[in-house]
């Protein structure tokens, strides 16, 4: 898939710069750091530093090093539920440095928590609710963020007449859960959660 | 560096374990040498899943112990991965490092693990938890082997444990 030269080069910020480019048929947004421009360009820059044409070489650098990952990053983001469309199929990606998605490790560490606390288990309390993992994929596109807690099972003794009809409740033992939860890396959204032994 | 102060229920989580021989599992061990070389690696590469604070944190912990352990195995996975992170001076700077931390080495011939282990975890972790006793503590961010090392009654910390706590303070 061909990927064009940047266009419509801003600076969102003094840290942030915007730009555009084409991949094939469709516009993508990025957006990377100040820092990341100039840490992929430094060579080219020490030669055009004094020329005014640092800015715009810096930002081409850059996208000719995240071609690869670009087209890699729409592919996978666009098979994801709720990718973030922008309308005239274009996808908005947020890189903030060359190597590291979008979202800080200790942000995706948050988002999980706060994920599984309020949003997967609203009505029960998680009994030492613990960070046990943390990874980024291989494709460095999605956190995988475990934690462990401890559940009350109810267990059924076979041995012996049924509890129930002595009065009594069943038996309970504890057991800990582990859960892992998939974080979009650059959306930060929930992508799903699995039980790991 | 020496401003940053551990979390008290940080200190307390180490607080049982000063006087034991520390070892570290590699990623770890990775944080804390290729942090000491180049700040800017935490968040990268190798180090992508952690923060500038999960080193400090470590840093400071590990100053708490006099007597550290490592082995072969781990020596060799942190020269691995770190040498895909850092090149040229800092590559030469990562050895130094490393041969400064290694004190001694341990390691048991592979012909005394379990090959039940072996298969499940591999050498370099078999070799770690047939390493642990009474005496050691280790620090790992691999829940599968914290769990391991725990189930034989020996002393381990899951780093992400620390994370957790460094999080909410």
């Amino acid at each position: 898939m061909a990927v064009s030269k940047p266009e419509n080069v801003t600076k969102a910020s003094e840290r942030l710069i915007n730009f555009e480019v084409m991949v094939g048929p469709r516009r993508v947004y990025v957006e990377i750091t100040a820092e990341a421009a100039l840490d992929a360009t430094s060579e080219a820059l020490a030669e055009e530093r004094d020329q005014g044409g640092m800015h715009k070489r810096a930002i081409e650098a850059v996208a000719s090093d995240l071609d690869g990952r670009i087209r890699e990053t729409i592919d996978k983001e666009l098979q994801q539920p709720g990718a973030e469309d922008v309308g005239d199929a274009g996808l908005r990606i947020h890189l903030s440095t060359l190597n590291v998605p979008g979202l800080r490790p200790n942000e995706a560490i948050r988002r999980a928590k706060e994920i599984i606390a309020k949003e997967l288990y609203p009505d029960e309390k998680l009994e030492d609710l613990r960070l046990e993992e943390v990874e980024l994929n291989d494709e460095g596109n999605q956190w995988l963020i475990t934690f462990g807690f401890f559940r009350r099972r109810q267990v059924e003794v076979k041995s012996l007449p049924s509890y129930a009809g002595f009065g009594l409740p069943a038996p309970e033992i504890e057991h800990r859960v582990y859960k892992r939860l998939k974080i979009g890396a650059f959306t930060g959204k929930f992508l799903g959660m699995e039980m790991i032994r | 560096m020496n401003e940053y102060i551990l979390p008290g229920p940080v200190k307390e989580l180490f607080k049982p374990h000063r006087r034991r021989r520390l070892l570290l599992d590699t990623n770890v061990l990775l944080l804390l040498i290729l942090a000491k070389i180049d700040a800017t690696q935490v968040g990268r590469g190798s180090l992508s899943k952690y923060e500038y604070s999960d080193f400090l944190a470590l840093h400071l912990i590990c100053e708490n112990f006099s007597a550290l352990l490592t082995t072969p195995h781990i020596l060799t996975e942190v020269c691995h991965l770190g040498s895909k992170d850092v090149e040229g001076p800092k590559r030469t700077m990562m050895y130094e490092l490393l041969q400064r931390h290694s004190a001694p080495e341990q390691s048991i011939s592979l012909s005394v693990l379990g090959l039940r282990s072996l298969s499940r975890v591999g050498v370099a972790d078999s070799v770690i938890e047939a390493l642990c006793d009474r005496d050691t503590l280790l620090i790992s961010d691999d829940r599968e082997l914290c769990g391991i090392v725990a189930r034989r009654g020996n002393h381990v910390v899951n780093f992400n444990h620390v994370r957790d706590i460094l999080l909410g303070s």
